[in-house]
């Protein structure tokens, strides 16, 4: 389950991965947009709710249990 | 009444006969019997041949572990290939079949391949088949006419599939004494439970054993807990099998609600499960091995608590003489059933001294013919159908005769469900087994999967987990009822290490399914296989329907034998799901044919079909290739179509394209941000051909841009792209500019969008929709009900007229009754693909392929300077570099057609280029092209040949601009 910040909590099939939060700010950067931590535990990743609200979302994943600790939306990134 | 049959017993209804035929024989069983048991009674014992060495094989097991007895059941659609006999509840006019076998299961030519097994040792395709090397499709041919086990269906399968979701608090795995312990504490205490059992009937080992409880037979009891489960709200599934745990408390069931081969009373065959469960409780229970001693194997050597299923559960003797090998005292409880049910058990072999074993064992054993203790099995007797032991006593070898022997070699705990969410798993040394180390976040084992041994014991475990499942939700426990359980040697370790397996007999077999025997495991440990995983991986053992379930510890116990290692040392092979195997069509469900995806139409579809189009799919959609109104081929139509777009006007359907609104006080920051195309200067009541790239600086999609108001735009997408783009704004708006005030909706099914194109286009415009004041190129007008723009795909004065979809029909019907009028016709994708090649635009899946930057496609014209997305990435030094591929425009130098696809080789014999669309030329007359090449614009007016070797045309071609037609844009002035 992915609680949705929008819609709530929502099963994960309605969602899909977007990429890295780092790589996603990292977007217009070609040197660190491949970039990738890769790390085995906590991480921050974007996520579309593409089968609900439709928004993007940040979600905080475990990379070596799957668990979902929360999401938030995205923030302003520094300029 | 055969003479297996036993007199009396047995949870059978002796008053219905269920008829079936086992290789064209007629026979008959009882309802509540399964197939295997059905045979055995019958006296059928030889039920197969194995896969590699076509060994005659009988049933090994009672269970869902069963390696020997495959068979195919069912005809036509409904054939099911590698079936486990054990597994399928009996029902009338079955038809089972024999595996493996030429001409017939009794005599099999390719038995000769046992007589040759020397030659196929583990590994022996790789060193054998290595030379000569062009001998290899040979071999490949022989070895694969013989390889492979069971024949797949040929047919469709002619029933239909049910999916359904689930949640549940608590999901029991396994209805024995532990399961149903678990269920009922959970259920009482108010909990939403789902049980499941992969038996069509609850009970487990209960069902298997002489067990009384509460001054009754174990029946009444499993009877009773399974309706106070129902009655306390619980949802109780039999022939329901959990095959795989997932991440989240994700749990795939596959309920049978008809059997393997058999026509479904319901609706459905079977029906898939997932289900969420905020707890798993496994109680999957242990897995009896067998012993390894030679021609283990041949068909009477059974599994010792199998046999006592098949006579307490089915009122059916493995043998009339029956040889019982015990390794431990629990072993004799199954000798007490099987006793107790009238078998005739002539020895009972133990190879521990008589003082070692334990005196109720001892009383047991002495209901039988003789028990001949400090005694091994060094082998079995007989072809197909054991008929007696090589048995070996303090040093002297003797034998003892026998038409079956029912072995004990220890239990297995079944943790496969624990370990499919990688469940740390602890080897216990003193018992020879991996056990759950402790509970996952999800998963608990309960009863004899968690090393638990007695009945008694396994009971109370599986209420204590349910019980602490209660009350971690906040719910009061109830109370154990704390049942009176009567099971002989019930205080006795059935986990007890047996001696483990040692030697390299090529004759005793570990991996009966795979024919993986002692001397196979040697051979890979001497050669250098000595991981586990290449253990597997070498010798096959653990492969197969049965994933290894009476065999991959024995084999791991062998192999830590040849390395002086412990099995814990060397660890277990991964499990993955499924447990057991789960039939494509449940897992595909109702989700095949049309079913699979969604079909899009046009709201003027049937208008589309009515006026003769033939459609074709582009992504989920149906569009028109052409219209075939008199019969035409594609070539005809299309060359008519586009004529009449060229030389008086064309219709089209455009439905199908991307359109996406965007509104708001940044909505022209986020198409500035999006497209890298300038947009700034954009006037309201305008519209502008735009690109947008990818992250990566590539082409990703093309289109036009329409500006609506001060704050509000819409922006085409190519059919393919729409979802893409959408993605794209989306991320760009939420990720990288949240701070942007601006909606982004798309709107292609909101509006249904037609094209007039060709000289005469205004014409049919002010003919359809009254006075319509003259618009200049890329001029935009919009009311209520409709949106009009004037720019062109094809080369031609043209209109976008986007309506409101119900208003479409009609729409189009005026329009193309005025095109008539006007000598014009509809057209479809074939012409529109012609006209745009030869006018030089590019399309995506053809030019715009995600390797081409807008310099490679002749686009630079439309990239700003300012910032973009992926504009940066574009600036990489490969995107300027010499000999990138480059759009040209491609003539065919003699008339031929243009192979699209094709390489495009130069006159050295070098590929310098390939075709990517082809056509028609009506505009140029003649067969046109565009394709990428290598600094394909400094080539113009070369001649290069398109050589398809598929197609075996060579054609040659000249290179020039992309744009054939009307370089200058008079038409569409």
């Amino acid at each position: 389950m992915i609680p949705c910040p929008h819609c709530g909590p929502r099963t994960e099939i309605e969602f899909v991965f977007g990429r890295a939060l780092e790589a996603a700010h990292a977007h217009d950067d070609p040197a660190a947009m491949m970039r990738r931590a890769n790390p085995a535990g906590w991480t921050a990743e974007v996520w579309r709710h593409i089968h609900g609200c439709g928004a993007w979302i940040v979600v905080e994943r475990n990379t070596a249990t799957h668990a979902v600790k929360g999401t938030r939306l995205p923030e302003v990134p520094a300029p | 009444m055969s003479a297996y049959r036993l007199a009396d017993g047995g949870a059978i209804d002796r008053d219905r006969v269920v008829r079936f035929t086992f290789n064209g024989r007629a026979m008959s069983g009882f309802s509540g019997d399964t197939l295997a048991s059905a045979l055995l009674g019958a006296g059928v014992m030889l039920v197969g041949r194995s896969f590699k060495r076509h060994r005659p094989r009988g049933v090994l097991s009672a269970g869902p572990e069963e390696p020997n007895a495959l068979v195919g059941v069912g005809e036509g659609g409904r054939f099911e290939p590698n079936t486990q006999a054990t597994q399928i509840r009996l029902y009338p006019d079955l038809i089972a079949r024999s595996q493996n076998h030429w001409p017939s299961l009794g005599f099999d030519a390719l038995a000769a391949l046992d007589a040759a097994s020397a030659l196929f040792p583990a590994g022996f395709y790789y060193k054998t088949f290595k030379s000569p090397l062009r001998a290899w499709p040979l071999y490949e041919r022989v070895i694969r006419a013989l390889a492979g086990l069971g024949e797949p269906p040929k047919l469709p399968d002619p029933d239909s599939y049910g999916e359904r979701f689930a949640h549940a608090d608590v999901l029991v795995v396994g209805l024995g004494p532990a399961g149903l312990a678990a269920a009922r504490a959970a259920a009482e205490a108010g909990l939403r439970v789902i049980a499941v059992e992969q038996d069509f009937r609850p009970g487990g080992a209960l069902l298997a054993a002489a067990t009384r409880i509460n001054g009754a037979p174990s029946d009444l009891f499993v009877d009773q807990q399974a309706s106070a489960l129902r009655e306390a709200g619980a949802r109780v599934l039999t022939r329901t099998t959990a095959f795989g745990v997932y991440d989240h408390g994700l749990v795939g069931l596959v309920e049978r609600l008809a059997e393997p081969g058999q026509t479904p009373s319901g609706a459905i065959a079977q029906r898939l499960w997932k289900v969420r469960a905020g707890r798993i409780i496994l109680a999957a229970g242990a897995i009896e091995r067998p012993l390894t001693f030679a021609d283990n194997d041949r068909p009477g050597v059974m599994l010792a608590h199998a046999g006592a299923a098949y006579a307490q559960r089915y009122a059916v003797a493995a043998g009339r003489r029956v040889l019982f090998v015990a390794s431990s005292d629990a072993d004799y409880a199954a000798l007490d059933a099987l006793l107790r049910c009238g078998v005739s058990v002539c020895a009972v072999i133990d190879p521990r001294e008589m003082a070692a074993i334990a005196p109720p064992a001892r009383v047991i054993a002495a209901r039988a013919g003789e028990h001949r203790t400090e005694t091994t099995v060094i082998g079995a007797l007989g072809g197909a159908r054991v008929e007696g032991a090589r048995v070996r006593r303090r040093g002297v070898d003797g034998t003892l005769d026998g038409d079956a022997m029912l072995v004990a070699g220890g239990w297995t705990p079944t943790i496969h469900l624990h370990a499919h969410m990688r469940g740390a798993l602890a080897y216990d040394a003193a018992r020879g087994v991996f056990l759950p180390q402790s509970e996952t976040d999800t998963v608990r084992a309960v009863g004899a999967c968690a090393g638990v041994a007695s009945t008694a014991q396994c009971w109370r475990d599986g209420w204590r987990a349910g019980a602490d499942a209660a009350r971690a939700l906040g719910r009061s426990a109830p109370d154990d009822p704390s049942p009176e359980i009567d099971a002989p040697l019930d205080e006795h370790d059935g986990f007890a290490l047996p001696i483990p397996p040692r030697g390299a007999d090529k004759q005793a077999f570990v991996d009966f399914q795979n024919d993986v025997t002692m001397a196979d495991i040697a051979l890979a440990a001497r050669e250098g296989y000595r991981a586990v995983e290449h253990l597997k991986r070498y010798t096959t053992l653990g492969m197969g329907a049965d994933q290894g379930k009476t065999s991959n510890l024995i084999g791991l116990h062998a192999l830590a034998a040849t390395r002086e290692a412990t099995p814990g040392s060397i660890g277990l092979t991964t499990y993955r799901p499924p447990f057991t195997p789960v039939t494509l069509s449940a897992l595909a469900h109702d989700q095949t044919g049309a079913n699979l995806e969604p079909t899009r139409r046009s709201p003027i579809f049937d208008d589309l079909v009515a006026a003769g189009a033939v459609m074709q799919t582009s992504g989920l959609w149906l569009r028109p290739r052409y219209f075939a109104t008199h019969g035409e081929t594609l070539h005809e139509a299309a060359l008519h179509e586009a004529r009449a777009v060229r030389t008086a006007v064309g219709v089209a359907d455009a439905s199908t394209l991307g359109k996406i609104e965007i509104a708001g006080p940044d909505a022209g920051a986020l198409i500035d941000l999006a497209y890298a195309t300038g947009v700034r200067t954009l006037q309201v009541g305008k519209a502008r051909y735009a690109v947008m790239l990818n992250d990566d600086g590539f082409v990703y999609d093309d289109g036009t841009i329409w500006r609506l108001g001060a704050e509000r735009y819409l922006a085409t997408a190519s059919t393919a792209r729409t979802a893409g783009v959408l993605q794209r704004l989306t991320f760009l708006r939420d990720v990288v500019a949240p701070h942007y005030d601006v909606d982004v909706f798309d709107a292609t099914e909101a509006w249904a969008a037609l094209v007039v194109a060709g000289p005469r286009a205004a014409d049919v415009l002010r003919a359809t929709l009254g006075d319509v004041p003259p618009m200049a190129p890329q001029a935009v007008v919009e009311t209520p009900a409709l949106r009009i723009a004037r720019i062109s795909y094809s080369g031609e004065h043209a209109y976008e007229l986007y309506c409101r979809p119900d208003a479409a029909s009609a729409l189009w019907r005026n329009l193309h009754a005025a095109a008539r009028a006007a000598q014009g016709a509809l057209y479809g994708l074939e012409a529109l693909e012609w006209l745009r090649i030869e006018k030089g635009h590019v399309a995506v899946g053809a030019e715009i392929d995600g390797r081409t930057s807008a310099t490679d496609l002749g686009l630079k014209a439309f990239i700003k300077k300012a910032p973009h997305a992926g504009a940066r990435a574009a600036q990489r030094p490969a995107f300027t570099a010499e000999g990138r591929w480059r759009l040209v425009g491609l003539r065919s130098a003699y008339g031929a057609d243009i192979p699209e696809g094709a390489p495009l080789v130069d006159d050295a014999g070098e590929q310098c280029g390939r075709v990517t669309s082809s056509g028609f030329g009506v505009g140029v007359g003649g067969a046109v092209a565009l394709g990428l090449m290598r600094d394909g614009p400094a080539h113009h007016g070369a001649i290069v040949t398109a050589a398809s070797a598929t197609r075996r045309r060579h054609v040659r071609v000249r290179v020039g601009p992309s744009c054939a037609y009307d370089p200058e844009g008079a038409r569409l002035a």
